[in-house]
């Protein structure tokens, strides 16, 4: 993934420093009315077509930002919103198509092209429940007003000269969650939706967001009574600039307030032991093969679409939950923050109790420039040392699988398991349904939903090629090579017990 | 010829800001041209509000888009 910032991303960003400064200095209230009119007036570029255009989409960015419904709040303003922000219920959805900059996606999905004989039939116009096709010149156009986009004059036309554009979300979206309306609005259907995030990065007007817990996690930082703690992803590596060392990320975020900060690749070693145990039970019991379950597209996936095999999903937690629960276990009072690369953890978050709020790489860095922290000045330095360089690994495609690999093969049972791995959600799909069908050659599947698994995140910033080999570096100097010499993460794992489970 | 020389700010703020893509485009330059061109990052120009920010010869150019900047030193 290549992470191209456009400017609707900077924009996006924009947003999320605002809102995270303006609740820094308590001014949330007082100025948030006025954001749309500050990031979009006559003076700055434009995307759409004109700034009151422009202004009432950045409303419905902001209350995304803000961690709410756009649509469930359409008629509150902003400032209405900011006063009760404690109130509101917070989004539970996550991914939203924000219908004022969806409009218009400017795509005509059917369009008849030269290879139109304007033949005598007509089938087309025939076709048309809306009377949308006129024949002009020897030749069929279609009034895109009138269009539904039902798509039968394409059926209808015998020498194939209509031609099918398929909207960007659309065709991003790998199981057909998103399909445009009669008013060609984008809609997301929930029950399809894996959370995948392909559909946010594939729209180029924007219009499909997801929602961010940046104030409610600095509200925690600014208040003395609370206990923060910062549970970083593996794949943080590299994510502010190949020059920032992952040791300047965490004095960072120790300086911004966070009390404690852990490697998730801790309950990533927890994770690798118990899964690879359960790996070896599984299949002395018979089972024929078991899947990872530490990607929750991938598991989601399988439980939408695959339901026939969801019982041969591992039942071991992600690493975030298993560090999550590890960590309230000792102190229940303490609030958790995962910070990763990952829309669907925001979601897999909402059902779980132990973490109280979600970051990605990109809404992390906004809150740092928010409060004037430049990482590639930053001198200060703390050590990280929680976890093995298995648990590192856990970052990119193929990681999960090789770790188990070699702590079976620590324990002499390597021979027992044929390892296969997979990315992406086309290809987890195209990987599932074989391996449903018995043509899979393998008894453990790893999947990503990912392309280069997390290290490719939707809120990453890096070049994945690049962070994955700085991934690779950094779980070298690891204190332990393996999950099993973490003799804390074995000892952790086991005190768990039956919270290792979903 | 004397050699362009380009300065792009990698702190927190112009990386967030696209600080990747104006170097991806520099170096992205044909051969002869990316010669005339000394590239260097710096951690930060002063002008993070106006993120993402360059400098070419000594001359601060904030904000700047890859296309912009490709622009002035081709
Ligand atoms: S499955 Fe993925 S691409 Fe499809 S709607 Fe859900 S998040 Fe978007
Ligand atoms: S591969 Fe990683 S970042 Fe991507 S959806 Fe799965 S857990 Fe999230
Ligand atoms: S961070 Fe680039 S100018 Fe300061």
């Amino acid at each position: 993934m290549l992470n191209i910032v456009t400017e609707l991303t900077k924009l996006k960003r924009r947003i999320y420093i605002s809102l995270a400064r303006f609740t820094l200095k308590d001014q949330l209230v007082e100025k948030v009315e006025s954001l749309p009119e500050l990031l979009a007036n006559a003076d700055t570029p434009r995307y759409r077509c004109c700034e009151y255009k422009e202004q009432a989409i950045l409303k419905e960015m902001i209350k995304l930002a803000m961690g709410f419904d756009p649509e469930q709040y359409k008629n509150m303003s902003l400032i209405e919103m900011a006063k009760q922000i404690d109130q509101l219920e917070s989004d539970k959805r996550i991914i939203h198509v924000l219908s004022v900059a969806c409009d218009r996606c400017p795509i005509d999905k059917y369009m008849i092209t030269d290879a139109c004989r304007n033949c005598v039939a007509h089938s087309c116009v025939s076709a048309c429940p809306r009377n949308a096709i006129v024949i002009i010149q020897n030749r069929a156009y279609i009034d895109q007003g009138k269009c539904i986009e039902c798509g039968r004059c394409k059926v209808a036309c015998p020498f194939g000269a209509i031609l099918e554009n398929i909207r960007p979300c659309e065709r991003a979206c790998a199981v057909d969650a998103i399909k445009a309306d009669y008013s060609r609005q984008a809609s997301i259907d929930y029950e399809k939706c894996i959370g995948c995030g392909n559909c946010v990065r594939s729209c180029p007007f924007g219009a499909i967001e997801d929602s961010t817990q940046i104030i409610q996690v600095i509200k925690m930082l600014k208040d003395p009574e609370t206990k923060v703690n910062a549970i970083i992803a593996p794949s943080f590596i590299g994510q502010f600039g190949a020059k920032v060392s992952p040791g300047k990320l965490k004095a960072a975020l120790v300086e911004i307030g966070f009390s404690e900060v852990y490697e998730v690749a801790l309950g990533a070693d927890m994770v690798a032991l118990n899964e690879a145990h359960e790996l070896v039970e599984r299949l002395e019991k018979g089972q024929p093969f078991m899947t990872s379950s530490c990607c929750p597209s991938f598991l989601s996936l399988i439980q939408k679409y695959f339901p026939e095999i969801a019982d041969k999903a591992s039942t071991t937690v992600s690493p975030m939950i298993a560090l999550a629960r590890l960590l309230k276990k000792t102190d229940p009072e303490s609030k958790m923050v995962f910070i990763g690369p990952c829309i669907t953890k925001k979601i897999e978050a909402q059902k779980e109790k132990d973490i109280d709020a979600v970051l990605t790489f990109e809404e992390l860095g906004c809150i740092l420039v928010s409060m004037g922290i430049n990482l590639a000045e930053y001198e200060l330095e703390e050590e990280i040392k929680d976890a093995s360089s298995h648990g590192r690994n856990f970052a990119y495609a193929g990681g999960v699988a090789n770790v188990i690999r070699e702590i079976l093969k620590e324990e002499g049972k390597e021979n027992l398991i044929k390892f296969a791995h997979v990315d992406g959600i086309v290809n987890c799909k195209e990987a599932l349904q074989k391996l449903v069908e018995g043509k899979l050659d393998c008894n453990f599947l790893e999947g990503m939903g990912c392309e280069g698994g997390c290290v490719g995140g939707p809120g990453s910033m890096m070049n994945s090629k690049i962070t994955t080999r700085l991934v690779q570096k950094f779980a070298d100097k690891a204190r332990w090579k393996l999950a099993l010499e973490n003799k804390a993460a074995e000892e952790k794992r086991k005190s768990l017990a039956h919270a290792m489970e979903r | 010829m004397k050699k362009h020389l380009v300065e792009v700010c990698i702190g927190t703020s112009c990386h967030l800001m696209g600080a990747q893509d104006l170097i991806r485009a520099v170096q992205g330059l044909p051969g002869e041209k990316l010669n005339s061109i000394q590239l260097k990052t710096v951690p930060c120009l002063k002008s993070c509000d106006k993120s993402p920010a360059v400098r070419i010869n000594g001359q601060i150019f904030a904000p700047i888009t890859p296309e912009e900047l490709i622009k002035k030193i081709t």
